[in-house]
């Protein structure tokens, strides 16, 4: 019989080599009988991607993790024989495991969004359609409007991007503004630093995103759709342009969509390197040719979007559970899920994770299964600190609250939000307050500038934060840095002001006594603010071999061998090599 | 082969041409670029990634030609490519490096990357090595944070780098480049 | 309509905002970077109010929010004035000493925050500028950059070659910091000099000569008083009086 393999060959597998394991599979099977000669074709995201390249053979569903080109042979022999033991994941007692149903990463997650991500070569319109691809197109296009949008109400579909707003509520009003032309758009403005769930489904299964884009553009009456696509993201926008072009050639694009009488065609917008055009009302600024600055939002854009036209916006990942809605119907996605938020969310578990990448689980989910379960806890021996969820606009959740149940409204009240679903795992070598800084640093650039509460308290809040890391900060400044935050939330133009303060107010709710610390005590403790942590080698544990000497590049390290090692303080720049580099563990930070 | 130096309206650059009149031409004019846009201000911002890619920078002539074109005041054009990183006003190197500074990079230390490839370049975030060679770049996050810390050379990524592997990567980038010219 | 802020009740007319009205009924919501014949920035939030439905407040920009029937509004809420404390710190921070914030800190109560670093200048990056020359003059000037890097100049800063000197731009800004050298010779304004068109008859200045031939082209240039004279004169040798 002729098996297919799967050779993920998305950004992070294709780092560690992937393409090299095609090709070589590729070559390897030229000579195989034509009667098990096995389809060996390249796949999007396979969610793991620290154990890449990720390699899958069907029917059998046996995975392997961590391949090399020299492997291919004995995959290739392996074919309907034993698989290949030392590439199978192994549990904790060292059992091997072929099937990803019983790998702790995989048993678990339930995949609607990703649904054809990492089993469909994203390149082939094919693939797509032989796993129902545009079924669900087909079946709205021969619904009413209202009849397509009453599904994505029974759904409880909430937007993914972040906002979390009801996404058939939103169809719903667009839909019932009379307008010569309307529009409908897709945020592909995937910002929030460590989230890469929108990316993957954009290379991975570009037309699911698609389909959804066309079938919320039937349902609202627009006849134009623009997918704004991240500067960054130049495989992205490469994949979905081929996306758009093959559906048009195909029919699923253009006048007279599948005869049903429906006219739209959609075109890529590139972005050019600004946070702040994932907000809505900045977004549609970029698409008009101007500069990424958000608009007071009292007349919706609904009513009144791009170009003075209604307009609906939604994120990637929305979209692409469109479809699934559609040809499944809304109430079997409201199986899934909480009360108030329904369906699956799509994570990128990244951090001191030890399984870090793409997680799709229901919501309602604990932090403590995602992050200890499916993730398998803090990577390198570690010790929990705080996860980070919703990004520059999120808040951290210490171990305390990580009985969470996962959706919109129970990370909201903890002082946090859902964001893109970006969930950063910290241990103890993370400084909160240096994380707060971060944060504020990467908003002040990021902020578009135009109101005072926002481009100044960010300016003021980054200058405090600073002098606290290095220990110059005051207890009034925590004070300052409240009031501030309480500004900023209340009077900015935009979300990306109103939330700006966000990271501070929950490090500062739950980790005050780091900010005390560092103030009273001129002391990090968890060893990662430059200026207060000095490098000392231990002379117990030194052996004198001076390959921390030879290292230094400031030169800072005497001594001579076999005798301990010292580091002059005063000329050390904290790079941290020395200590990387020892083999006996003799370098600590105080 | 004759040596042809255009001087007329924006054409920047010295066109070469062999007995068989074969143009070799080292960038394009930005006539041929804008040539593929309505004249209308939402391209804006596409037009200033294409002269960006082009060129390596916008230029003072640029902005006044795209102005012209679009029929947007220079100083709105001028206020675009000062908005969006994307763009840049000053020459970029040939060879971009990007350290990425997203949160889970940040954590998994970028910011030795960053050292690493200060000392690697004896360059600062934002310029551009004497030889035109290098230009050094902190992002914000390129999406593949399962792999932290990330750094791209030359649109090449590289991951779970090590404070060691940092300088290596420079090093072949540079023989490479020299093998090229 | 009508609506009500702080217990007064006011007119509103169809399409005015909360200040507008507010403004024409005399009632007082301080602001810096709003301005009628201009488009609206809504940068400073100065003007920040309260938005009263039922028990619950809803914070929103005066300048922005669209009047309409039985609205109530309140100015003067705790939430409002803590705002307000704050905003006018920044702003202070950012054009320091500056007579129109200074004449607003008073107003409100309110003294400097000597944490908050001051910048250099007395902008604060109203916008009112830019949008001035848009619309009176020749959008010589912009906003560059963002975030804490956003400023107001001329591009690249050198001379800007659309400006015809008219000072719209200084004649809105709040702060007062555009600078303008006037002398009798012309005007000085972004790097950039300009001669004084003056009347042929009587010597006035009626602008600098850029901004008098964009708006007249290469008509001889005439004071608006001489203009006056010499149509009241021929309408008199018209009637044939003396």
């Amino acid at each position: 019989m002729n098996r297919e393999i799967l050779v993920c060959c998305d950004t992070g597998c294709l780092v560690n080599g992937a393409q090299a394991v095609l090709d070589e599979l590729r070559h390897d099977a030229i000579g195989m009988d034509v009667s098990i000669k096995p389809y060996v074709k390249n796949v999007g995201c396979n969610g793991l991607c620290e154990k890449g390249p990720i390699v899958t053979i069907l029917p059998d569903n046996i995975t392997y993790y961590k391949v090399k080109p020299s492997d291919a042979a004995d995959i290739l022999e392996s074919l309907g024989n034993k698989a290949v033991d030392r590439l199978l994941y192994k549990d904790k007692e060292g059992t091997p495991v072929l099937s990803r149903k019983d790998h702790p990463f995989y048993a678990t997650q339930h995949k609607i969004a990703l649904r054809n991500t990492g089993i469909i070569d994203p390149g082939s319109i094919e693939d797509f359609l032989s796993r129902g691809g545009y079924e669900g197109l087909k079946k709205a296009l021969t619904m009413t409007q209202d009849q397509v949008i009453a599904e994505v109400e029974k759904s409880g579909l909430r937007g993914r991007g972040g906002g979390g707003f009801p996404t058939g509520k939103k169809w719903r009003s667009c839909q019932q503004v009379s307008s010569d032309q309307k529009y409908m758009l897709c945020n592909g403005d995937e910002g929030d630093p460590g989230a890469f769930m929108d990316r993957s489904l954009m290379e991975g299964d570009p037309h699911s995103v698609l389909e959804g884009l066309i079938i919320g553009a039937f349902a609202i009456g627009a006849s134009k759709g623009i997918l704004y696509i991240r500067d960054e993201y130049d495989l992205a926008l490469r994949d979905v342009q081929k996306a758009i072009d093959e559906a048009r050639k195909m029919g699923y694009l253009g006048e007279n969509i599948l005869n049903s009488g429906f006219n739209f065609d959609c075109e890529i917008v590139r972005g050019g390197g600004a946070f702040v055009c994932g907000e809505s009302s900045a977004l549609m600024s970029s698409i008009e040719g101007k500069v990424g600055e958000p608009r007071v939002k009292y007349i919706r854009s609904v009513e009144k979007g791009l170009f003075e036209k209604p307009t609906v916006l939604n994120n990637v990942e929305t979209l692409a559970n469109i479809p699934y809605i559609l040809l499944h119907g809304g109430d079997e996605y409201a199986k899934l899920g909480t009360e108030g938020s329904k369906g699956t969310k799509v994570f990128s578990l990244v951090g001191k994770v030890e399984r870090t990448g793409l997680v799709e689980v229901p919501m309602g989910v604990t932090l403590r299964e995602l992050v200890f379960d499916i993730g398998g806890g803090i990577a390198g021996g570690g010790r929990f600190k705080a996860v980070q969820t919703g990004g520059p606009s999120g808040g951290c959740i210490p171990e305390s609250l990580m009985d969470l149940k996962i959706d919109f409204d129970s990370l909201k009240e903890s002082g946090s939000m859902m964001g893109s679903g970006g969930i950063i795992v910290m241990d103890e070598a993370t400084c909160m307050v240096d994380l707060a800084r971060y944060y504020v640093k990467f908003l002040s650039g990021e902020s578009c500038g135009k109101c005072t509460p926002c481009r100044e308290g960010l300016r003021c809040m980054l200058e405090i934060l600073t002098r606290i890391c290095e220990g110059k900060g005051t207890l009034r400044d925590l004070d300052l840095l409240e009031e501030l935050a309480y500004t900023a939330t209340q009077a900015s133009l935009c979300e990306l002001g109103k939330t700006a303060a966000n990271p501070v107010l929950s490090t500062l709710k739950y980790f005050r006594d780091e900010y005390e610390e560092h103030i009273n005590n001129k002391h990090c403790p968890a060893g990662a603010c430059k200026e207060l942590i000095t490098f000392r080698i231990l002379p117990e544990k030194c052996k004198g071999c001076g390959i921390c000497a030879k290292a230094c590049p400031a030169q800072c390290i005497d001594g001579v061998l076999k005798s301990p090692y010292e580091i002059r303080a005063l000329d050390c720049i904290k790079c941290g090599t020395c200590k990387e580099k020892c083999p006996f563990d003799a370098i600590v930070t105080e | 082969m004759m040596l042809l130096l255009h001087n007329i309206g924006m054409k920047e650059v010295v066109v070469l041409a062999n007995e068989n009149n074969v143009k070799h031409e080292n960038t394009r004019d930005i006539k041929d670029i804008l040539k593929n846009y309505s004249h209308e201000q939402r391209h804006s911002l596409a037009i200033l990634q294409e002269v960006q890619k082009e060129y390596s920078y916008i230029s003072p002539d640029h902005l006044q030609t795209i102005s012209y074109y679009l029929r947007v005041p220079v100083a709105e054009i001028f206020s675009i490519a000062t908005f969006y990183k994307a763009l840049s006003l000053d020459k970029k190197g040939k060879i971009i490096i990007k350290v990425c500074d997203g949160t889970a990079c940040h954590i998994r230390g970028s910011e030795t990357v960053l050292n690493e490839c200060k000392r690697a370049l004896n360059i600062d975030v934002g310029e551009t090595t004497p030889d035109g060679l290098f230009s050094l770049e902190v992002v914000n996050c390129v999406g593949s944070c399962a792999i932290a810390p990330v750094m791209v050379c030359d649109n090449e990524f590289h991951g779970k780098l090590q404070s060691g592997q940092v300088a290596p990567i420079i090093t072949q980038a540079k023989e490479e480049a020299e093998v090229h010219e | 309509m009508r609506i009500q802020i702080d217990g007064k009740e006011i007119q509103a007319l169809p399409d005015e905002t909360i200040l507008q009205a507010a403004r024409r009924e005399g009632v007082y919501i301080p602001s810096l970077c709003y301005s009628d014949p201009t488009e609206p920035t809504h940068s400073c939030r100065l003007c920040m109010v309260e938005l009263m439905e039922g028990e619950k407040g809803k914070m929103v920009a005066s300048c922005a929010m669209k009047a309409k029937d039985g609205m109530v509004v309140s100015t003067r809420t705790d939430r409002v004035m803590r705002v307000r404390k704050t905003l006018l710190k920044l702003l202070y921070a950012q054009a320091p000493e500056n007579p129109a914030i200074v004449e607003l800190m008073e107003r409100f109560d309110v003294e400097k925050e000597e944490v908050f670093p001051n910048k250099e200048g007395q902008c604060i990056l109203c916008g009112l500028c830019v949008q001035a020359c848009k619309k009176l003059g020749s959008s010589a000037i912009t906003t560059m950059s963002r975030g804490t890097t956003k400023e107001v100049d001329t591009p690249y800063g050198k001379e800007a070659m659309s400006c015809i000197g008219c000072a719209s731009c200084a004649d809105f800004c709040p702060t007062k910091c555009i600078e303008v050298v006037d002398t009798e010779e012309g005007r000085t304004i972004w790097n950039k000099h300009f001669k004084w068109a003056r009347c042929e008859k009587c010597g006035a200045i009626v602008g600098t000569d850029k901004h008098y031939s964009l708006a007249n082209g290469t008509e001889p240039i005439i004071c608006p008083d001489c203009r006056r004279h010499a149509i009241t004169d021929l309408f008199a040798a018209t009637l044939g009086e003396e």
